[in-house]
């Protein structure tokens, strides 16, 4: 399949599976990219029927979830949650399903996927770990790559390094 | 020190083997042996060591050392323990527990995550031990010195007796590691000598200073191998009469 035929064939599932998340998520914000991509947004407590209605979306269902990305919007205040779906097989309909929440790390809240892609769950134990999302309903929300005595979320743009100093490095220790 | 072997055979009067300090000659040239002493008279085929020395000749040609690595550096690692750099040549051999290990390599970056884990292996290995910090992560944190869960040096944590920077560094540089830190086993003496982990992490950071020092008058890392690499400072001198049991 050529470049051109499967940006053809993906913008017509694109096109399908809008239509058919627009019949039971009304409220969901959706637009097809050049290439083909859905870009769905919803409001946080729209996450879960969306997702399910993606996940059984006819005729294109998005039984895979490749990737859960967290981005942190430090100007605007807010913390971004991407889901990026396929369906397959067939034409690979893509899907970026995107979810925004409050940067506060206290209100930073989602509800989890993990029941309708069991992949979620490692992939939102990692954003909880790093960005402080808490993600309601997950089965084991614990940090995953870090140690549980660890303190902060480093993968947020005004994190701190609270370690104590000898174990910290900043750039004037190199320079002579 | 010396060690007498009078050989039965008088048609070779000349045999001298010299073995790893210990010295098998055809008269005691040595002052460690009293003139009246009964080990003037060995008999034919009888060795005569200082135990020390001996002990540690064993011990510096059996380090073994423990199955563990951490980040790409255990790769080279590896490479070197495998058939074309051949670790087992002198003596070592990857051990798969703690209890039998001498010796460690801290092969890779160390994590914060990582550095009770590896310090309650250190704890677990018998005395005596030693630890290679193999590359520039294990040094100082490497590349990755100065992130949120990056430990900069083990030596943060446990106390580490040779430096061999490089990322990674090559198995030859590996080699030689290993072949300083059998310098150091053959300086070991008998009785365990009382280093808690407090006077060697001070001795790492006086040599750290020094090797700082070193760097900037030299304006660049060059040498540093030498530097880094470096013998820990032996705090007895062999065969004073004091540490060694002459037998
Ligand atoms: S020193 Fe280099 S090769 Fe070794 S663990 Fe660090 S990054 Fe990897």
């Amino acid at each position: 399949m050529t470049g051109g035929d499967l940006t053809e064939k993906r913008t017509a599932a694109a096109e399908a599976i809008r239509s058919y998340l627009a019949s039971s998520v009304p409220s969901a914000d959706t637009a097809v990219r050049p290439d083909g991509e859905l870009e769905v947004r919803v409001a946080p407590r729209d996450l879960l029927r969306a997702a399910q209605a993606l996940a059984e979306a006819e005729p294109y269902p998005l039984r895979y979830l490749s990737c859960v990305s967290g981005v942190d919007w430090v100007e605007r205040g807010r913390i971004e949650v991407v889901y990026s779906l396929y369906s397959m097989p067939g034409p690979e309909a893509k899907v970026s399903l995107r979810v925004e929440t409050d940067r506060d790390v206290a209100r930073a809240s989602i509800p989890s996927l993990a029941g309708i892609w069991p992949t979620a769950d490692f992939h939102e134990r990692e954003i909880y770990d790093l960005l402080g999302v808490t993600f309601e309903g997950h089965p084991d929300l614990r940090r995953i790559l870090l140690d549980e005595s660890f303190v902060g979320h480093p993968l947020r743009k005004d994190f701190v390094d609270q370690r104590p100093a000898a174990r910290r490095v900043t750039r004037g220790d190199y320079q002579a | 020190m010396g060690v007498t072997r009078r050989r039965g055979r008088a048609d070779r009067p000349e045999s001298k083997i010299r073995l790893a300090g210990i010295h098998m000659v055809e008269e005691p040239a040595d002052h460690s042996v009293p003139r009246r002493s009964p080990l003037r008279k060995v008999l034919p085929g009888v060795f005569v060591a200082e135990f020390q020395k001996l002990m540690n000749w064993g011990r510096s040609n059996s380090l073994w050392y423990m199955t563990f690595g951490l980040a790409c550096c255990a790769i080279e690692m590896m490479a070197t323990g495998a058939a074309r750099w051949d670790l087992d040549r002198f003596g070592s051999f990857f051990r798969a527990s703690p209890r039998q290990s001498d010796f460690m390599f801290i092969s890779g970056t160390v994590t914060e995550k990582m550095a009770p884990r590896i310090k309650l292996l250190y704890d677990q290995m018998a005395e005596p031990k030693w630890i290679l910090a193999m590359g520039a992560c294990a040094c100082t944190g490497g590349p990755y010195a100065g992130a949120y869960n990056v430990v900069p040096g083990i030596d943060k944590v446990i106390p580490v007796d040779v430096y061999v920077p490089g990322c990674p560094p090559r198995p030859e540089a590996l080699l030689d590691g290993l072949l300083r830190m059998q310098e150091l086993v053959k300086q070991e003496g008998l009785r365990p000598v009382p280093r808690t982990a407090a006077q060697r992490a001070k001795d790492n950071a006086s040599r750290r200073e020094a090797e700082r020092a070193d760097v900037e008058t030299a304006g660049q890392g060059v040498g540093r191998m030498e530097n880094d690499a470096a013998v820990r400072p032996n705090n007895e001198q062999p065969g004073t009469g004091e540490e060694g049991v002459s037998t």
